[in-house]
């Protein structure tokens, strides 16, 4: 992941050149971690509200990283799922990547155990296995500890391999062959 | 399924991210810059203003007039558009004050509004010219005292009530496309991705189709609109787009109306485009250009003033403040009796900016008599991508009456 380093100092607002070219070092990402959950409508509005917070805050903070942009983006997520009247988006079928290269019945289960999993279970996953950020960046992106990101890691893993092999998707106890990195 | 699925691969499987929805995300990104311009500035403070400006506020609010004053062309000698807007300032604020709002009650306006909008497919180039269109429609607004409240926009079906495509050219090439998706333009049979196998629906209600909306700018919800806009349906048919209740959709509520006061406040930047206020001095929200020192320009003034008269309820709140200051402006003329395009008759002061048309001009329509503000219209720059002449707006509003109804929806009565 790479950590940007403000442009300015943290005492006076940057100027629109200087907070653009932080925009686009790092539309790219925030476009990702907004696609992932939110509808696609609103895709545009939630990124662009991301970063007119940003622009508000951004002389508030030491080192704008994309972690901090992954944190005010997940309040803006939040705010969007607030605005639809539910908990979370409903991965849709025809989303999934494994369609057409998998059984359907399979994606279905996987996601359907998926979607068993809290909001604060799955988010981790997400941050773990979609956005690929380490333990540091997840930590920041969650506001909580190294110590506690990894043991809810642990425990949101725990929790999805139970909820497969519910549905009969996976028999026995599953290891993750790879889990986040130490190190940012 | 294979017993040797990790689950990590199982995880990743889930990522609804495609290599596809991904570049066209990229695509945007220009577009998304822009809204974000729009809408952002400088962390205000949103405190209501008259226990912000205070004793201590004086020197920088005499400051601010002397730099307006110091600012007027031959001041001494007040043109027709200053004289007329002077007049309508003064009959409009002695015009009956809007009523007071009880608990759970707003103030509602119906409009007629015009705006234009772009889009263009998702293949399309930097060469390949966008579509352009032109829609009308009504605009309903409720808004409480605190500035919460609703937007209701529902433009009229594909090429009906008045909307059309800004040149034959426009057409042919939407009609040459398959006849995609018109943004801003209400959804129905004749405005679907028909015909068109290559708009599937795989990006959303906007068929991969980059777009651009000018109007509603003063709103606070320009370009974020369509994104913003949830369908009304009937019948499962999109009828109208209803903004999200946002609390920063209009503060005209919150903004005071003594004109120096007022004047002082545009001068310091102070004001934001969607009527949000702060405490001190801020650099300007519109335009302002790197390193800018705190403050707004007369140009930059005028399009404050411009986007603050699009707001619901500022023709009432605050339009003989907003005309004194316009009325300072350089290059503005007046056009008696004049007829605007909803049908509207009195004065119309055209306001250049930047101090040319070849920029854009500014045009309100007063009541001569009482200082109503029938509507506001914004006139494309020649040179904008909207492909328009200064003749063709770019977005206007034409405001109905103001009363008071018990909740977001309501209608008022037939003798309200």
């Amino acid at each position: 992941m790479n950590t940007n380093q403000p442009p300015t100092s943290s005492t006076r607002p940057p100027t629109r050149s200087e907070f653009e070219a932080f925009y686009r070092e790092h539309y790219a990402a925030v476009s990702r971690f907004v696609t992932r959950r939110v509808a696609l409508s609103t895709h545009d509005d939630v990124v662009a509200a991301t970063f007119v917070v940003a622009w508000r805050k951004f002389s508030t903070v030491t080192n704008p990283s994309l972690a901090w942009l992954y944190r005010i983006a997940s309040y803006e997520v939040s705010g969007e799922y607030r605005r639809q009247g539910r908990q979370a988006q409903v991965v849709e079928l025809n989303d999934l990547n494994l369609v057409g290269s998998a059984p359907v019945g399979d994606v279905v289960d996987v996601s359907r155990a998926f979607s068993q999993l809290s909001e604060n279970d799955a988010e981790l996953l997400r941050l773990v296995y979609w956005e690929n950020l380490s333990r540091n960046e997840i930590a920041e992106v969650l506001g909580l500890s190294v110590n506690a990101v990894n043991v809810r890691y642990h425990r949101a893993l725990e929790r999805f391999s139970g909820a497969l092999s519910r549905l009969d998707v996976i028999a026995g106890t599953v290891e993750p062959t790879n889990p986040p990195t130490q190190e940012n | 399924m294979n017993p040797n699925t990790n689950v990590e691969d199982l995880l990743r499987s889930l990522d609804p991210l495609t290599v596809e929805v991904d570049q066209q995300n990229a695509a945007r990104c220009d577009s998304v810059w822009a809204a974000i311009v729009v809408n952002a500035e400088p962390a205000r403070r949103r405190t209501r203003r008259w226990r912000v400006v205070g004793a201590s506020s004086l020197v920088s609010v005499g400051a601010a007039v002397a730099l307006i004053v110091g600012l007027l062309p031959g001041t001494p000698v007040m043109s027709a558009a200053a004289a007329t807007l002077h007049r309508a300032a003064v009959a409009d604020a002695g015009a009956a004050a809007l009523s007071s709002l009880g608990t759970g009650q707003y103030y509602y306006q119906d409009a007629q509004v015009t705006m234009t909008c772009q889009f263009a497919a998702p293949t399309a180039t930097g060469t390949d010219p966008w579509i352009t269109y032109v829609s009308d429609g009504t605009m309903r607004s409720w808004t409480n005292a605190n500035g919460d409240g609703k937007i209701v926009i529902t433009p009229t079906p594909v090429n009906e009530g008045g909307s059309h495509f800004a040149t034959p050219a426009d057409e042919a090439k939407w009609v040459a496309e398959g006849k995609p998706f018109v943004p801003c333009a209400l959804i129905d049979p004749s405005n679907k991705l028909v015909g068109n196998s290559a708009n599937s629906d795989t990006t959303g209600s906007l068929g991969g189709y980059s777009t651009s909306v000018s109007g509603y700018g003063g709103l606070g919800v320009i370009l974020g609109f369509v994104q913003n806009a949830t369908p009304v349906t009937v019948n499962g048919v999109p009828v109208s787009l209803a903004l999200a209740t946002d609390p920063q959709s209009s503060n005209v509520t919150n903004l005071p109306t003594d004109v120096q006061q007022i004047a002082a406040m545009l001068a310091n930047g102070e004001i934001s485009t969607d009527g949000t206020v702060s405490s001190t001095p801020q650099v300007c929200p519109v335009d302002a250009s790197a390193n800018a020192a705190p403050g707004c320009d007369t140009n930059q003034q005028l399009t404050l003033i411009q986007q603050l008269l699009q707001l619901p309820e500022a023709s009432a709140k605050l339009g003989s403040v907003l005309y004194d200051i316009l009325a300072q402006m350089p290059g503005a003329t007046v056009t008696a009796n004049t007829t605007d395009s909803f049908g509207n008759s009195g004065s119309l002061v055209s306001v250049p900016l930047d101090g040319s048309s070849n920029n854009g001009v500014f045009q309100v329509l007063l009541n001569p008599t009482t200082g109503v503000l029938l509507s506001s219209t914004a006139l494309a720059s020649p040179t904008t991508p909207l492909g328009a002449t200064t003749t063709s707006p770019a977005s206007a509003v034409s405001y109905g009456p103001i009363a008071v109804v018990s909740g977001i929806g309501t209608l008022p009565s037939v003798s309200n």
